[in-house]
């Protein structure tokens, strides 16, 4: 299948719960989601046969101050089709929260455990929702944008 | 008393001695666990009831620091995400930055790129072929697969002056030709290394006490291992083709012939088993670059300061020696990246330790981590 049926097929199967889909100048399809379709989407992506993206490949998010939102990002894989997808969804920055994808694909528990820890994403129905990579009784998110702490001073980009 | 103690016991029987569940700190400091990563570890007696694996004590935030560098110098700090094999994540970095803004890299350079990346492999797999062994308590192969790797840190000092570090695969080429006595050197250890490899097999492959501590243990099936994100050397030994060279041919991988080794069982042994064999793929597929190797510009033309289009994203992968290895750039019109992010196979690969030890012993806890290949810089980053 190639990536423009792909995005057709996505498009047509999808159509109440995206919001964009685009295939970006490096040949990537990158879908925008409904944060309250997430992970009725994630389910269908997982197990239908036409897509089978058994394999999260990284979640991870990136943070836009400017436009008061982070916006998570999880690229999934096909080893069946070997075709790769881009799934993104927008949070609001002070209330970060969306329903966990960890039942769906076991891989996200940690990474999403990582995207907690770092910028401070709640996801809802996690198993074992802890920092992963700073101390337990750290009070910040490191990798958002504002992030200051004594000795790391971030110079404006 | 004893007597009595030891019938009921043989019989099954309650004794008047209550048996509790123990907690054991596996590290952070433990030489099985192969830098600091931790283990927190509830036993019944020998047997593991739960494992619990505690990050970030090599936590560097490298992913924060790249984000405040402009590309060219974020190369050097993914040296330090795999220092063990410090090219593939060089060459992974410096293609999504290449893809991100569309920089064609000259033939030469690829195949130098190739023929690094697969020295690479071999020289990370010697070195947990010895790790791995040294776990179980085999302590010989660790000092063969140091005495090869040295010649292969010979030749990488050789074209870039570094043995670790080498911040050699740049953004649109590599630092430097290389010199012309590598290639006959290079020949001279392939030919070396293939008799070497015998040697390995003969000391571990059918080693009864080897065989006792990894047929078996382990067991990885290709459902949890593809749903726990685990790949890599990994995840072939449970028999699913993953490899990224073969799936998403990068580099020249599509011209070369190799065949993607693959195990059975999805246990321990399968996974040295794949990793053997990886061994000698490599050694042909650097015979078959240096064969086609043509003289020729190593560095693409790119404006003095590289710039990412705003808004313009890629995520690109590349077939480690540990699995597959990610990178996801955000640019935003500026000369730093908006996001770096390093997906890296080791923190996958540890992710179902604590499903795949329950009900073995303590001691199958170091097979087990042994045979995933991880490796903390990369899991912590």
């Amino acid at each position: 299948m190639t990536l423009d049926e792909l995005k057709a097929k996505i498009e047509e199967r999808f159509k109440d719960s995206i919001l964009t889909a685009v295939l970006s100048a490096q040949k990537e399809l990158i879908v925008t989601v409904k944060p309250e379709a997430y992970h009725e989407m994630a389910v269908s992506l997982r197990d239908e046969e036409g897509l089978a993206f058994q394999h999260l490949s990284c979640l991870t998010a990136v943070d836009y101050p400017k436009e008061n939102k982070i916006t998570l990002v999880d690229h999934l894989w096909s080893y069946r089709h070997g075709h790769q997808m881009t799934l993104k969804l927008d949070l609001p920055r002070d209330n970060a929260r969306v329903r966990s994808v960890e039942d769906v694909w076991k891989s996200a528990n940690w990474l999403e455990r990582e995207v907690f820890d770092l910028y401070g994403v709640t996801f809802e129905g996690h198993p074992d929702l802890r920092r992963i990579m700073m101390p337990e009784d750290y009070k910040k998110h490191p990798l958002r944008k504002d992030f200051s702490d004594d000795g790391f001073i971030v110079k404006p980009n | 008393m004893t007597d009595l103690l030891l019938s009921q016991i043989r019989a099954g029987q309650e004794t008047q001695f209550g048996t509790d569940e123990y907690v054991v700190n596996l590290g952070p400091q433990h030489p099985s666990t192969h830098g600091v990563l931790r283990l927190v570890v509830r036993l019944d007696g020998e047997t593991v009831k739960e494992t619990t694996p505690v990050l970030g004590y090599l936590h560097r935030s490298i992913e924060k620091i790249c984000e405040n560098r402009t590309y060219p110098q974020c190369i050097t700090y993914t040296d330090r995400v795999d220092y063990v094999s410090a090219m593939s994540v060089n060459y992974a970095f410096a293609q999504a930055v290449e893809k991100l803004m569309g920089i064609e890299v000259p033939v030469r350079a690829q195949w130098l790129r190739m023929i690094m990346v697969e020295l690479q492999r071999i020289a990370s797999h010697l070195l947990w072929m010895g790790s791995f062994a040294g776990d179980l308590g085999a302590l010989t192969p660790l000092l063969y697969g140091m005495r090869e790797r040295e010649r292969i840190i010979d030749l990488f000092e050789m074209t870039c002056g570094q043995r670790l570090t080498y911040n050699y695969i740049r953004i649109g080429g590599v630092m430097i030709d290389i010199l012309p006595e590598f290639v006959p050197k290079c020949r001279a250890f392939l030919d070396y290394f293939e008799d070497r490899i015998d040697e390995y097999e003969g000391l571990l492959t059918y080693n009864p006490i080897f065989l006792e501590r990894t047929k078996g243990v382990g067991v990885i099936t290709p459902e949890v291992g593809i749903n726990c994100g685990v790949t890599g050397p990994a995840l072939r030994g449970s028999g699913v083709s993953c490899d990224v060279r073969k799936k998403q041919p990068y580099l020249f991988y599509d011209q070369v012939k190799f065949e993607e080794a693959l195990g059975q069982d999805g246990d321990c042994w399968s996974r040295y088993r794949v990793r053997m064999d990886e061994l000698t793929q490599s050694v042909s597929i650097i015979r078959q670059c240096l064969d086609r190797l043509e003289p020729g510009p190593i560095e693409a033309k790119m404006p003095p300061v590289l710039k990412a289009p705003a808004g313009g994203e890629v995520y690109s992968r590349i077939e480690s020696s540990r699995g597959e290895m990610g990178v996801y750039l955000v640019g935003d019109g500026t000369a730093k990246p908006w996001k770096a992010k390093f997906r890296c196979a080791s923190f996958n690969n540890v992710y179902p330790l604590d499903q795949l030890t329950r009900g073995w012993k303590l001691a199958d806890i170091m097979a087990v981590l042994g045979s995933m290949d991880m490796i903390v810089p990369e899991v912590d980053r």
